[in-house]
């Protein structure tokens, strides 16, 4: 409930005030409504966040218009990088894995590029240190 | 005349807006709001009331701009019991599509007990429902 008092003198509210109040209650609304959401996104972010941290699991898309491929900060330590240190493009992501494994790779961004439904693959990192990394794509 | 109390209505809006716009911080845009509204209407207190539930235990005062001569409940940080006087303001505020008049040249007559103790003449109040928390704001 959004209030006002007068407590100077006894105020009679006019048509016009009554008007204004409620104009400006119905922006106050729709703002804190907007806020809200906004902070109720950035909190979810936090837990999804969080969430792949401790389980080590991260997400990856690709805009087909750009090529650019977004990561979640998990998906770049996994591949034993900063998260968020560089934009990566399709053609860049075969040099992450390892190099019996970049075939694999092409044809299964190939495959859920042409939209066959949910894509599954196994790969290992190129890394210094031996790491296998389970990867499931689906065309959007 | 007319003229002049459309020009009062855009002008004080555009007041708010601005306001309104200067922050993305929820806590800052509502006391920015607050201060504008003060402003705008000339009044001595503009707050937000939580819950707007006559049938809740109590109900505070989450945010309020006053002036110094007419300090509220928010200075007090004080959760007050929901009293039969104000449940009746909560439901003639809920029951209203729009702004409820208290006091002079009113149906609604101003809470006695809180009037007294807050110094309040006049009140007018509407409930607003920003989605995403409980409809009872």
């Amino acid at each position: 409930m959004l209030g006002l008092h007068q407590c100077s003198y006894p105020r009679v509210w006019t048509p016009q005030e009554e008007r204004l109040f409620q104009e400006i209650g119905r922006r106050l609304e729709d703002e804190l409504t907007s806020l809200l959401m906004f902070r109720n996104l950035g909190e979810s972010e936090r837990k999804l966040e969080e969430a792949q941290r401790l389980t080590h699991v991260g997400y990856w898309e690709r805009d087909p218009d750009t090529d650019l491929i977004t990561w979640s900060d998990e998906t770049y330590r996994i591949f034993g990088l900063e998260p968020q240190a560089r934009a990566l493009n399709l053609a860049q992501l075969p040099e992450l894995v390892h190099r019996e494994d970049k075939q694999i790779v092409v044809e299964a961004v190939a495959e859920a590029l042409r939209g066959a439904g949910a894509t599954t693959l196994s790969i290992e990192w190129s890394g210094p240190t031996a790491r296998c990394v389970s990867s499931t794509a689906r065309a959007m | 005349m007319r003229r002049q109390a459309h020009l009062w209505f855009l002008e004080s809006m555009d007041q708010v807006n601005r306001a309104i716009q200067r922050t993305n911080d929820l806590e800052q845009m509502m006391s920015d709001a607050l201060d504008a509204v003060i402003a705008i209407f000339n009044c001595d207190r503009a707050w937000l009331v939580y819950p707007c539930d006559p049938e809740a235990t109590s109900w505070k005062v989450p945010m309020e701009h006053a002036r110094p001569e007419f300090p509220g409940l928010f200075v007090l940080g004080l959760d007050l019991p929901v009293d039969p006087e104000i449940a009746k303001v909560f439901q003639a505020v809920r029951a209203s599509s729009g702004p409820v008049r208290f006091g002079p040249e009113s149906e609604h007559p101003l809470p006695a007990e809180a009037a007294k103790r807050f110094s309040i003449q006049s009140m007018i109040g509407m409930a607003i429902y920003p989605k995403g928390i409980s409809p009872t704001c």
